[in-house]
């Protein structure tokens, strides 16, 4: 199992978008999928179903521990299960120790591979302090979706450099890239900034694939569904996740684990 | 390269990603995994090849310690340094997998080239192992002996620790088990060597150390 959060310094990037569609496509292709929302806002929640607003999930795990089971919520896709982010109102109220956050979510990430899970995907709160320096630490891998415009790329160095630091401290999390969020196509200044931070960057460290701005994402979060979902056949950008998927895949060595598993398959015998 | 847009240093932002970016080998020239072969493969041996293979474990009480040749690696090859990557290190090449291979005793991954310490020190404690059982006379040569039916045939004399023959190294236990390879799939015949070497070892507080391969 590998556990992956999503994390950027500024709001508003298309973390929950990604978060959602990435784990649909993951699960699609037949990993076992569990995504948590530890972001206070619970965006994932709110984009999927009301009725995850009043149920328990991530913040009352990190108060009191227990059994990831029963708080874990089925979806309709047997290899998509999400944990919301629960009550965390009530749960700041009651209060936790920072100190014993990085145990309970090694308690959360091990309840997860005991339940046969694959990949754990994490979507944070914006900023890199609090729970989520923690989340990110506790995971393999992070990816930085990034907006493709000038004022969230300046925040890319500050972004490194706390990661930098992470790494100085003893965790072994890794950049599994960053990702071009929020393109707009038909404007020239978000290409311009686009082509910059590639040029700038290792191409090993960008995403190949970047997430264009579209009107269809805010149906889809109108709907409660993922991109794919919107249309009976998928529509195309709902292909953009399914790249992304495969990119991570192969930066994360999923793909490499299951073809030692499977090789390649044959079209015919 | 104009930077009116983003306005960050470049420089800065090479020596950041130099920071968040170790060096990591290249995906498709990963080194593999050196396998220790335990046992001979029954599968890909005859009958009578596996047998003789196994005999050839057996050395005579008498003669001297060969290298382990029972414990031997794979070929030289697979310990040579792997060809250096040409293009800059993938930053993502390293699995999860080879993050628990990480782990192991010595801190020195099985697939590394540099896993010749580790693997020389398991030939070491071998190579001890068969010695101590060498010198206690319970390594004998068995190609004369019917081939045993059973692993339970094997452990059939227990060891019996008051005799004075366990402390003398050179005269041979009248009651030390023989080891016989059972016929069987290596796990079966692994876990006769164990049951059997667990017997033997147990008076002198050694310990046994059983390995998988797969």
């Amino acid at each position: 199992m590998i556990a992956i959060a999503t994390a950027s310094q500024k709001g508003g990037v298309g973390k929950t978008t990604l978060c959602i569609n990435l784990a649909y496509s993951l699960a699609r292709r037949g990993w076992r999928v569990l995504l948590i929302d530890t972001d206070p806002q619970g965006g994932v929640g709110l984009s999927l179903a009301k009725s995850t607003k009043a149920r328990e999930g991530f913040h009352e795990f990190l108060i009191r521990g227990g059994d990831l089971n029963k708080i874990v919520v089925p979806t309709r896709l047997p290899e998509l299960e999400i944990l919301p982010a629960g009550q965390y109102d009530t749960c700041a109220r009651q209060g936790w120790s920072v100190h014993e956050v990085p145990g309970r979510l090694a308690d959360l990430l091990r309840g997860a591979e005991l339940r046969g899970v694959d990949v754990v995907l994490m979507d944070t709160a914006a900023g890199m302090n609090g729970t989520t320096e923690a989340v990110v630490k506790a995971c393999d891998f992070v990816v930085l979706p990034q907006q493709a415009e000038p004022l969230a790329i300046r925040s890319v160095p500050h972004l490194l450099e706390t990661l930098a630091r992470f790494r100085a401290e003893g965790a072994g999390v890794r950049v599994a890239g960053i990702l071009l969020t929020m393109v707009m196509r038909e404007q020239e200044m978000s290409l311009k900034v686009a082509r910059e931070l590639r040029e700038m960057l290792p191409s090993n460290l960008m995403f190949q694939q970047s997430i264009p701005r579209m009107p269809s994402f805010l149906e889809a979060s109108a709907l409660g569904v993922p991109v794919a979902l919107t249309k009976r056949n998928p529509p195309p950008e709902a292909l953009i996740f399914d790249q992304i998927a495969a990119e991570l895949e192969q930066r994360t060595g999923l793909s490499k684990q299951r073809e030692k598993e499977h090789g390649h398959a044959s079209l015919l015998d | 390269m104009a930077m009116q847009v983003s306005w960050i240093d470049a420089d800065r932002l090479k020596a950041l990603v130099a920071q968040i970016m170790p060096q990591e080998p290249c995906e498709d020239e990963a080194p593999q995994a050196v396998e220790i072969e335990t046992v001979p493969d029954a599968v890909s041996m005859s009958a009578i090849e596996s047998w003789n293979a196994a005999m050839d474990w057996m050395e005579p009480v008498t003669a001297p310690l060969p290298a382990a040749e029972v414990m031997e690696t794979e070929p030289a090859e697979s310990l040579q340094p792997q060809p250096e990557c040409e293009e800059p290190p993938k930053f993502l090449a390293e699995s999860p997998e080879d993050n628990l291979e990480n782990e192991d005793d010595h801190g020195m991954p099985l697939h590394n080239p540099a896993a010749a310490l580790p693997l020389s020190r398991i030939r070491d404690k071998l190579r001890a192992i068969r010695q101590r059982a060498t010198e206690a006379g319970i390594l004998t040569r068995v190609s004369d002996a019917a081939p045993p039916s059973a692993p339970e045939a094997a452990m059939q004399a227990p060891i019996d620790v008051s005799s004075p023959a366990v402390a003398d190294p050179v005269t041979p236990l009248p009651h030390t088990p023989i080891f016989e390879i059972p016929l069987g799939s290596r796990d079966e015949r692994l876990a006769a060597f164990a049951a059997w070497a667990r017997q033997v070892l147990h008076e002198d507080g050694g310990h046994v150390l059983v390995m998988s391969d797969e």
